[in-house]
């Protein structure tokens, strides 16, 4: 940089990028002249000056120390929070678990209720493919057959509006 | 040693050691910007508190397509302006100094360390006091961070125009002030120079 900011600098500073303002910055910090001029542009330019002030190392500390003592505060909540959260996912997986088996020993093993659904669903003539899911005739309403096969196991969900739980 | 991303990452996992580097890498940004904004050092140390906890709390829903310090900046700004508008008009008038005089008509190396930044800081926050604290957010940003217009319209969630037209009111209502207020503090050239132009 040369000795003086050119005029060019002084005028169009508040249109020059932060790295430019902040290189006249730096400049006029220590250069009388250059910022009587840079402050002839526009007085407030002064509060720029505010970039250097300095923040007391201790205070920054103190800060620190606070932030250490709240979080150790707070912490076992998160904890508690984000075991929740694990524990909700495991008791997930364990019910669906508990369906899917549920589904499959029936399968094998045809219950009172299976053969109920069966014969809600063996109904030729009311069924109506589409992609694999079957639209089919439930003694109140239409219900829903996904038809599922899993290598050799074949899993059948119903889904059936008129039943309310 | 890990660098800034890598500590944004394992402080977001919960590693406390990471995220007490990160708050010390940014803590000075942090308070500096909050104390422009609310005015008071105590003040700013309590947003600054706030930040970190919430920055401790929130840490895993941070986007990383975003800049980490724009981010940051937004949550103090919202958090300072925020503080400001809770606290309302207490605090808002401060007394003159008693004798205003020209901090910056000396030159030289070192002269930083003969900068009173004390008075200019007083007078600062005096008269930034009378600002709107969106125009004020957007002035500390701009002059004092050092940010571009569309950096501080990002932080502050506004239109460039919207920072503009902040930064023009802000700018005129300090002038006025410093004229008013403290007519020694700027070098008595630059407002000859500028009354005659």
């Amino acid at each position: 940089m040369s000795d003086h900011l050119s005029r060019h600098r002084i005028e169009d500073y508040d249109s020059l990028s932060a790295e430019r303002r902040a290189d006249v910055l730096e400049h006029v910090r220590d250069c009388a002249g250059c910022r009587t001029a840079w402050l002839a542009e526009d007085d407030s330019r002064l509060f720029a000056l505010l970039a250097h002030a300095p923040i007391p190392e201790h205070k920054l500390d103190q800060l620190s120390a606070r932030i250490d003592a709240a979080i150790d505060r707070v912490e076992p909540r998160i904890r508690t929070r984000r075991l929740g959260y694990a524990a909700a996912s495991v008791a997930a997986s364990l019910l669906l678990a508990a369906v899917l088996g549920a589904v499959l020993w029936n399968h094998e093993t045809p219950a009172p209720m299976l053969t109920h659904l069966d014969e809600i669903v063996v109904q030729p003539a009311l069924e109506e493919e589409i992609a694999g899911i079957k639209l089919v005739a439930s003694p109140d309403d239409e219900a829903q057959v996904l038809d599922l096969k899993l290598g050799e196991t074949q899993v059948l969900m119903i889904f059936d509006e008129s039943i309310e739980l | 040693m890990r660098d800034e991303p890598q500590l944004i990452r394992d402080a977001s996992t919960g590693d406390r050691a990471a995220f007490d580097e990160l708050v010390r890498l940014k803590r000075e940004r942090v308070v500096r910007t909050a104390y422009q904004v609310t005015g008071d050092l105590d003040d700013a140390m309590d947003v600054a508190q706030g930040v970190f906890i919430k920055l401790w709390q929130g840490l895993d829903r941070y986007d990383t397509r975003r800049r980490f310090d724009t981010w940051l900046y937004r949550v103090t700004v919202n958090a300072a302006i925020d503080f400001v508008r809770g606290r309302g008009p207490k605090g808002t008038i401060q007394p003159l100094p008693e004798d205003p005089t020209d901090l910056l008509a000396e030159s030289g190396p070192g002269i930083e360390d003969r900068l009173d930044h004390g008075a200019l800081q007083q007078a600062f926050s005096r008269l930034a006091a009378t600002l709107a604290p969106k125009q004020r957010a957007a002035f500390v940003l701009r002059e004092i961070e050092g940010l571009d217009t569309a950096e501080v319209a990002r932080v502050m969630g506004v239109a460039e125009s919207t920072v503009r037209n902040h930064l023009f009111q802000a700018r005129k209502t300090l002038r006025a002030g410093l004229e008013r207020d403290y007519p020694g503090l700027v070098p008595k050239t630059s407002r000859t120079r500028k009354s005659e132009s």
